[in-house]
């Protein structure tokens, strides 16, 4: 049989040769390269997506030496406590001390060690583990039993000793698990793990009469709903250093050193070290085993990539980082109680993980950030309301770019608002008559000098709810120039909304503001804030 | 000296015998081709040998060690690395980690090194990336300089088909089995994987591959094998094999049968 291995004049050169990020090639009559310039045009394509307002923000500050980006997000993150409790800042804010601020910070800290924690073992290894929220319970409870007077007579064993144990102890218990879900992939995984978190705070539910058959009377082994209180605090190295420190703080800020803010820097070191390990483990080969893994599990076990062991060194790591988060927590908090470890507690960190963007360890941070804030900050009507104007103003022009469209829409909707009020007032005396309840802060003030508030204002303000988000459907749906017209309309009617109804009940708001920023941040990038998109098939 | 013994080796799924009786030796340096008809059980042989499936009966032998019954990565690291019919890169990756993730096997620094970045570490994770740089470079100017960094889904079809053969370059194997490393090629591309193969052996690899398309496997195996039904229905040079009238009979039909039905 002839091999027609020479009839045909092939130039291994051709497809290699010329400049591909041009696209030129050197020589004329060349064929046409299908497919390999295509990513080069794609490349072009996102240069393009990233320019503009917000792509020339966000270039100017990857210019900035890694180094020097997260020196800065760490001296924030260091001098927000002690300027926001220097008295000009005090007095600016109308509080009389930080202790709330922090202590939100502290929490914020708390729950970016535990989402980077569930990022190693979701977003790097890619094991959809629904039991994470156990680990972290578990080791509140370790914690419990080891420094607090809940054994016995009281067993106080110092943090230095307790916290280690408890980590090692919860990552072990971390790795047995996986052992027993090692065959499981996907949604079988998530089905067992989740049932292991179900267990665990269904047994820190109920475990309150346990009978050992060598004891007589049955034993309490987590006092059920209440939880265990009086965990031992811990110090600042030691509790005389500690004191000394705080005369020192009082001495220099002229203001109480308060434990939360000792938790608060507590965190933020533990955050630091936990951000570093994480990261030089995700650079090496155990990193780039976990990513093969997660992307395909047979290949990487035959490209020599031992997965068993290392799903299992995941699960490890994600609940020893769970458990350095859980034992501080319950010391800071004094108690540990079954509730705050249950499934909501796990969807609200899934929740600052996808946000943030699964695998992206600034991203996981940023939506724990988010993510605690967001709703504390909506608590306070003044704080609300700034949020609610800057960051819709922030919103449109990060749709619109700052662009003739943006004050056309603007300047529209502000100079209609006050021609129908003018309209209203001479057509209508005595309907623009009502008084919102959010007057006083200049925002509500500015906002209603351009609103029209009838006097029945409750009814009209549940009315606009429905009227603006139909406005936004239509805003959304339409796309000719009418688009900008319905913008307009939404803009007005969630500000009359806002001004007669929202800002007057934060309890009901603040998760309606938190339910639909999730809908519009997951809608406009799927792949969370800083993460990047997965391509599963092309 | 023979380098992989593979000695009656059986499998079946369910009822279907896939792997029947299978015995072969391949030596060092050689190129062995396995062909055969759509469901002949070579890509089951390929996988009986790398450990994803365990044989029924019969023993394999590489480089005198008996390999049945490890977990495929450790097979891996005894120095057999394997490409994929349907390719499996790590699409998220970007290409030179997608290379440097199989330096796993032979690279040992354990979680100390790793989190403190010890001299040792920054050593081998220099040794990692000059290697994955040099088993790219292997395909020309293709899969190197700015490519390294953009992500594996960004190849073009035979372009992943080089990343597949350089990804498996990294495990350090001593025996390369390629799954029909010249499907969905065009005839350009086929002619330059032939080349390839032969460049391969000549680096020092020991090579078995599955393939349909005659013009590789006429132009550079040493000895072919073709299967029929998990049974080897001939051995020898590919102008014997394909000379051999049970061959032809796998791949056309009886000529007998035809006049039976005429």
């Amino acid at each position: 049989m002839s091999v027609e291995k020479n009839t045909q004049p092939t130039n291994p050169e051709s497809e290699s040769s010329g400049d591909p990020r041009t696209g030129a090639s050197p020589r004329a009559g060349d064929s046409p390269r299908i497919g390999v310039d295509e990513w080069v045009a794609q490349a072009d394509e996102r240069k393009q997506a990233r320019s503009g307002f917000w792509g020339t923000i966000a270039n100017r500050w990857e210019t900035i030496p890694v180094f020097w980006r997260i020196g800065f997000v760490a001296f924030i993150l260091i001098l927000a406590p002690i300027v926001t409790n220097t008295t000009p800042v005090l007095s600016l804010l109308d509080i009389s001390n930080n202790d709330f601020m922090v202590r939100v910070g502290a929490t914020f800290l708390a729950f970016s060690i535990l989402a980077i924690g569930l990022n190693v073992v979701v977003g790097y290894a890619g094991l959809l583990d629904l039991g994470y929220v156990a680990f972290f319970g578990l080791a509140s409870y370790g914690y419990a039993y080891l420094s607090s007077d809940f054994i016995g007579a009281g067993v106080h064993v110092p943090y230095f000793i307790s916290i280690p144990v408890v980590v090692a102890f919860t990552a072990l218990v971390g790795y047995l698990l996986g052992s027993l879900a090692i065959r499981l992939y996907g949604d079988y995984l998530a089905i067992v793990t989740l049932g292991f978190g179900l267990l665990f705070f269904q047994l820190a539910q109920t475990l309150t009469r346990v009978r050992f058959f060598w004891l007589e009377r049955p034993v309490d082994l987590t006092r059920g709903p209440n939880g265990i209180n009086n965990l031992d605090a811990i110090p600042l190295i030691t509790s005389r250093i500690e004191e000394s420190i705080a005369y020192g703080y009082i001495y220099l800020f002229g203001s109480t050193f308060t434990p939360t803010i000792k938790y608060y820097f507590l965190f933020l070191i533990m955050l630091g070290l936990v951000v570093l390990v994480v990261h030089h483990m995700n650079q090496s080969r155990l990193g780039r085993g976990w990513r093969a893994m997660r992307e395909d599990d047979l290949a990487a076990e035959v490209m020599g990539i031992p997965v068993r062991h290392l799903k299992l060194m995941a699960f490890a790591t994600g609940a020893g980082i769970a458990a350095l988060a859980g034992a501080t927590f319950a010391a800071w908090q004094g108690n540990v109680v079954p509730i705050r470890y249950n499934v909501l507690a796990l969807i609200n960190l899934y929740a600052m993980v996808v946000l943030g963007g699964l695998g992206s360890l600034p991203g996981v941070i940023i939506g724990a950030f988010i993510y605690t804030l967001l709703p504390e900050i909506l608590r306070n009507v003044v704080y609300a309301t700034t949020l609610f104007y800057v960051g819709g103003l922030i919103g449109l022009v990060a749709w619109l770019e700052p662009s003739k469209r943006l004050v056309m829409v603007l300047g529209g909707t502000f100079l209609a608002g006050l021609l129908l009020k003018f309209l209203v007032n001479l057509l209508w005396p005595g309907f623009d008559t009502g008084v919102a309840p959010t007057e006083g802060f200049f925002l509500n003030q500015w906002a209603q000098s351009w609103l029209i508030i009838p006097a029945n204002f409750t009814t009209a303000g549940n009315l606009a709810i429905g009227a603006g988000i139909a406005a936004l459907l239509a805003t959304v749906s339409i796309k000719n120039w009418w688009r900008y017209v319905f913008l307009g309309l939404t803009i007005y009617l969630f500000g009359f909304a806002w001004e007669t109804r929202l800002a007057v009940e934060p309890s009901v708001t603040r998760i309606l503001v938190v339910g639909a920023s999730l809908v519009v941040l997951m809608i406009t990038r799927p792949q969370g804030l800083l993460g990047k998109l997965r391509v599963e098939i092309l | 000296m023979a380098i992989l013994n593979v000695d009656r080796l059986s499998k079946h799924f369910g009822g279907l015998l896939v792997v029947n009786d299978l015995s072969f030796e391949l030596n060092e340096g050689e190129i062995l081709s396995i062909i055969g008809p759509n469901g002949a059980g070579k890509t089951t042989v390929l996988n009986l040998l790398t450990g994803i499936n365990p044989p029924d009966s019969g023993d394999i032998h590489f480089q005198g060690q008996s390999i049945v019954g490890l977990q495929p990565h450790q097979i891996t690291k005894l120095g057999m690395a394997r490409t994929f019919q349907t390719l499996r890169l790590f699409l998220n990756m970007s290409i030179i980690e997608n290379v440097m993730s199989a330096a796993y096997p032979h690279t040992k620094k354990g979680l100390f090194d790793i989190i403190f970045r010890t001299s040792g570490w920054r050593k081998e994770e220099a040794q990692i990336r000059a290697l994955a740089q040099e088993s790219l470079s292997f395909f020309g100017e293709r899969l190197v300089g700015y490519r390294f960094d953009q992500p594996a889904y960004s190849l073009s079809y035979a372009n992943r088909r080089r990343l597949e053969i350089a990804r498996a370059m990294a495990t350090k194997p001593k025996l390369l089995l390629l799954d029909e490393p010249a499907a969905g090629m065009n005839p350009k591309e086929t002619l330059e994987i032939t080349e390839l193969i032969g460049q391969l052996r000549d680096k020092g690899y020991t090579i078995l591959f599955i393939e349909h398309d005659m013009n590789v496997v006429s132009g550079i195996s040493d000895r072919v094998i073709a299967l029929d039904y998990g049974q080897k229905i001939a051995e020898g040079s590919y102008q014997e094999v394909v000379e051999n009238e049970r061959v032809i009979e796998a791949y056309l039909g009886r000529k007998q049968s035809v006049w039976t039905k005429a």
